[in-house]
């Protein structure tokens, strides 16, 4: 009986492990997640493609995004939000103070010289993190 | 005096009103769907519309510095209504849990583990919440009537008016009902406007009943060896909250009770903490104010049962099976899913007027009643 149950017992933790595992893989390199208001993140341009790929930031709050153009054209970003637009000539970095929507979900910001495309994801952090209140306080 | 010695001072008030009073949420609701009986939930009640009053005050002075309003969405409702069914299988709140615990209780040790095992599966689950539970279910930004274009102690005297109001229409058709007036009804309106009449008188009555029996003086011994009212602490629940938001902020106890846990592990390993992306991002690696009210709010609980002689260590028993734990592992998800708990969005959300803890507070409120239903049917 006892033998069954560290058996039980170890094919729950190999189960647990194995999940927890898939979690953390789930995350992708190509991502990054900022939970922190006037978070900056620093995102390469090479060969028209964006790395990281996407940014998952709080909803309502203000990133700084730094783009470098490691191309030797010019790239103009649009995003499908408010009035973001920025030019990044070659071999430079712009920074640009992006106030992400309210309204969580995914909003992209294209750029006009190739197919790659930045997701930025508005995440309803005030309640993903439950109700902690000592953080928020001013 | 410092924050967090002042968090401690105020979750012993909490902890000592609590026990003293014998407050509990799944019980205040139970009872009333039940049986109509208002005695431990006209403290609760008591409580949330003082805290109301003194909040909105509070809100005209300093804004919302202080108050939790996070953005609200089905997801609320959804995990209210989890957390609310918990509370009736485990046969208790997530408080009077906390307080039964202090004062010795092997069974609502379960509780508590269920509630640690609910904690960690929405730990787990953390890295897909953002995208498949709460932005999908994601309806506004977070406010609170008290933004409203008058004074907030405007809004705070016509929401209370209304609750009182409606407390004493249902209270008043309850008493009719026992006495049997209400059959001789012959237009449904006059009888509504008949047990408001007589709701309101009755609830006059006992505030007078009330205070004349706190003036005519109060033997000390013998009330710190007997429970109190449920009013009594209501309004000592009220006065220490309102002492709490003028030196941090409104309290929750789901938060920083899983604050708690990360700390926990986090204390014995990093790694260990890791394996849980819920837990890992609740961790701080230092004791916040709000984790210290949790740790007052059982030394309170633990000293008020101790004098009471209340305190006695007793182990669970099985004739309740499987309820207390799966009941707790429900008040665990339920807690991250709305999120928060009975306090967090029954009492504080209710009280500041937050849209989120009303919608959350409603689904905690139809939780419990489908399951007292389905339950206490099961059983006859």
């Amino acid at each position: 009986m006892a033998l069954n149950r560290r058996h039980l017992l170890g094919v729950l933790a190999v189960g647990i492990g194995s999940a927890v595992s898939g979690c953390l893989d789930a995350l992708g390199e190509g991502d990054a997640t900022t939970d922190e208001p006037d978070h900056r993140t620093t995102v390469a341009i090479r060969d028209g493609t964006f790395a990281p790929r996407s940014l998952d930031a709080a909803a309502g709050h203000e990133v700084t995004l730094v783009f470098e153009n490691h191309d030797e054209r010019a790239h103009v970003l649009r995003g499908d939000f408010a009035a973001f637009e920025v030019r990044v000539p070659p071999g430079k970095a712009v920074s640009r103070v992006v106030t992400v929507p309210d309204k969580p979900g995914e909003y992209a910001i294209d750029c006009s010289a190739s197919s790659g495309q930045f997701e930025l994801t508005a995440v309803p952090e005030d309640v993903l993190g439950g109700c902690r209140l000592d953080e928020t306080d001013e | 005096m410092s924050d967090l010695a002042f968090a401690l001072l105020a979750g012993v008030g909490f902890g000592v009103f609590f026990q003293k009073g014998r407050l509990c949420y799944a019980s205040a609701l139970s009872d009333f769907f039940l049986f109509r009986s208002s005695r431990v939930g006209g403290g609760i009640l008591l409580a949330t519309l003082l805290t109301t009053l003194s909040w909105s005050g509070a809100y005209l002075l300093g804004g919302e510095a202080g108050f939790w309003l996070p953005s609200w969405g089905w997801y609320g409702l959804i995990g209210g209504a989890i957390f609310g069914v918990g509370m009736i299988l485990a046969g208790a709140c997530l408080t009077s849990t906390l307080w039964r615990v202090a004062s010795g209780s092997g069974q609502y040790a379960l509780v508590l583990g269920g509630v640690v095992v609910g904690f960690f599966l929405t730990g787990l689950a953390h890295p897909w919440l953002a995208e498949w539970y709460f932005t999908p279910l994601w309806l506004g930004t977070g406010t609170t009537a008290f933004v409203a274009p008058v004074p907030a102690p405007v809004v705070a005297v016509v929401f209370v008016s209304l609750v009182v109001a409606a407390y004493a229409g249902v209270a008043g058709s309850t008493k009719r009902q026992f006495d049997g007036s209400i059959d001789d009804d012959r237009v449904r309106i006059d009888g509504l406007f008949e047990s408001f009449r007589v709701g309101l008188m009755g609830l006059l009555e006992g505030t007078r009943q009330y205070v004349c029996a706190r003036t005519s003086g109060i033997d000390v011994s013998r009330a710190l060896r007997r429970p109190w009212d449920p009013r009594t602490c209501g309004i000592g629940i009220a006065l220490t909250a309102t002492l709490w938001l003028g030196v941090s902020s409104v309290w929750t106890v789901s938060g920083p009770l899983e604050d708690w846990i990360a700390f926990g592990f986090g204390t014995i390993s990093t790694d260990l903490l890791e394996t849980v992306p819920g837990l890992a991002v609740s961790y701080s690696g230092s004791v916040s104010p709000g984790m210290g009210v949790i740790a007052g709010f059982l030394l309170g609980a633990f000293i008020a049962a101790l004098v009471g002689g209340d305190f006695d260590l007793s182990a669970p028993t099985r004739s309740a099976g499987v309820a207390p734990v799966a009941g707790g592992v429900l008040m665990g998800v339920g807690a991250n899913l709305a999120p928060g708990c009975n306090v967090t969005n029954l009492y504080t959300g209710v009280a500041s007027l937050s849209v989120h803890g009303i919608v959350a507070g409603s689904g905690i409120v139809l939780g419990a009643y489908a399951s007292t239903r389905l339950l206490f049917r099961a059983r006859g």
